[in-house]
């Protein structure tokens, strides 16, 4: 099998375990009606922040269910070894596949303006989950950044805060598919 | 064919495999012999690449695992556990295995057959008994067809039919051609299904060669490994 061969029977093989996996349709599910719900309340300041807790958790999910019971990160190594690729082949598989996802929830949110940014935040946590390998471990510290010390850095050092947050996304995608490239399985 | 050549592994500050050299050949069960702890499972570890020895090479068909193309169509391998994430159906999880080395879907439905799993393929994975798991981990590492098997412990968990089963399979992928490199503890059950036996104990290969050639002078193949394995005594 050639190079790109080899990338898109990687990229089908995550795509697969995404779909077939019941809590993340659940995860999906739930963070529409969710939206749709508040979305009815009217709340000041709008909805889309409980969204993107939804997929916060959608992203973390989708990374560590590979450490759940049954060992399927074994399965996963050994069927594609090259661990950069896997890393790289979950990322893409989970960013096209939430993308139509995202798109409706944030026209739910009445922002669909969003999406790209839901997306982002979306592989971020997949990034965490990754270094983290637990999906309560990698939500809590996901969540306490996105709820408690960003609000923090914004009011405290601006200057940071400046930072588009798609050059967090990179950063910790950049070191998680470092160390799950090196690490012992 | 595989190659084990030199393979020293620590970790931490503990030496668990110290220069580990064999061969497993075509046509031949290799049975892989040694006590709990001994270094069975961190040998084929490192042969599959999931782990990296600190010296020494382990290849499969003179290729390290991860260095080939389609690696599921070089070696299957059969661990601890089915592999599945326990919310995923069998069929599930065959079909993103076959998916990954470019394996047709149709070939998700022939392993199920195989291994007798056709009625259970919508059920999740987390509803088998532990044989039934250890039948959709055997369905896995046949995906690709692969002349190299290598497995770990496959007769824990099954019952006396299901361990006749897998002997009767293991002679006969072997009488095929396959390379098939099974580790266990179980002396007897190795002494039915062998045709070679890799003994290692505390991390140091201890014996190797044909059945009758480890066996020597002993009685049963037990009597060689306890000969072998407790000379400086653990006893119970």
């Amino acid at each position: 099998m050639t190079g790109p061969r080899r990338v898109a029977g990687a990229v089908h093989a995550e795509a697969i375990k995404l779909i077939t996996l019941p809590s993340l349709a659940l995860t999906v599910a739930l963070t529409w009606a969710l939206t749709a719900l508040l979305g009815l309340t009217g709340r000041p300041g709008g909805v889309l922040v409980y969204t993107q807790v939804g997929f916060l958790v959608l992203g973390v999910l989708a990374a560590t269910h590979e450490y759940q019971g049954g060992g399927q990160i074994r399965a996963s190594l050994l069927a594609v070894p090259r661990r950069p690729l896997l890393a790289v082949a979950k990322i893409v598989a989970l960013a096209g596949i939430a993308a139509p996802f995202a798109l409706v929830a944030a026209v739910l949110a009445g922002r669909p303006g969003a999406t790209g940014g839901l997306l982002l935040d979306l592989v971020l946590a997949a990034g965490v989950g990754m270094l983290v390998k637990h999906s309560v471990g990698a939500t809590g510290l996901v969540l306490t950044a996105y709820e408690i010390v960003s609000p923090l850095v914004r009011t405290h050092l601006p200057e940071v805060a400046r930072l588009p947050s798609s050059a967090w996304t990179a950063a910790v995608l950049l070191v998680a598919i470092a160390i799950f490239a090196r690490r012992e399985a | 064919m595989i190659t084990i050549d030199g393979v020293t592994k620590i970790r931490g500050r503990t030496r668990i495999l110290h220069e580990v050299s064999f061969t497993a050949r075509p046509g031949r069960v290799t049975g892989f012999l040694g006590p709990n702890g001994a270094g069975k499972t961190s040998t084929l570890r490192v042969l599959l690449g999931l782990d990296r020895p600190q010296a020494g090479t382990a290849l499969i068909d003179g290729r390290r695992y991860a260095d080939h193309d389609r690696p599921l169509t070089v070696a299957g391998a059969l661990l601890d556990g089915s592999g599945a994430h326990r919310s995923r159906s069998a069929r599930a999880h065959l079909r993103w295995v076959a998916a990954s080395n470019g394996l047709p879907r149709a070939r998700v439905e022939e392993v199920l057959d195989l291994v007798g799993l056709s009625a259970d393929a919508g059920k999740r994975a987390g509803r088998f008994s532990l044989g039934m798991g250890r039948r959709l981990g055997l369905a896995t590492a046949l995906l690709g067809d692969p002349p190299v098997l290598i497995l770990d412990e496959p007769v824990n968990g099954l019952d006396p039919a299901g361990i006749r089963w897998m002997r009767t399979f293991l002679r006969d992928s072997a009488a095929t051609g396959r390379t098939v490199l099974l580790s266990s503890h179980l002396m007897g059950e190795l002494a039915e299904t062998a045709d070679d036996v890799v003994i290692i104990d505390r991390g140091r290969v201890v014996a190797a060669g044909t059945l009758a050639e480890v066996v020597g002078e002993h009685a049963t193949l037990e009597d060689a490994f306890l000969d072998r394995t407790a000379s400086e005594g653990v006893s119970w």
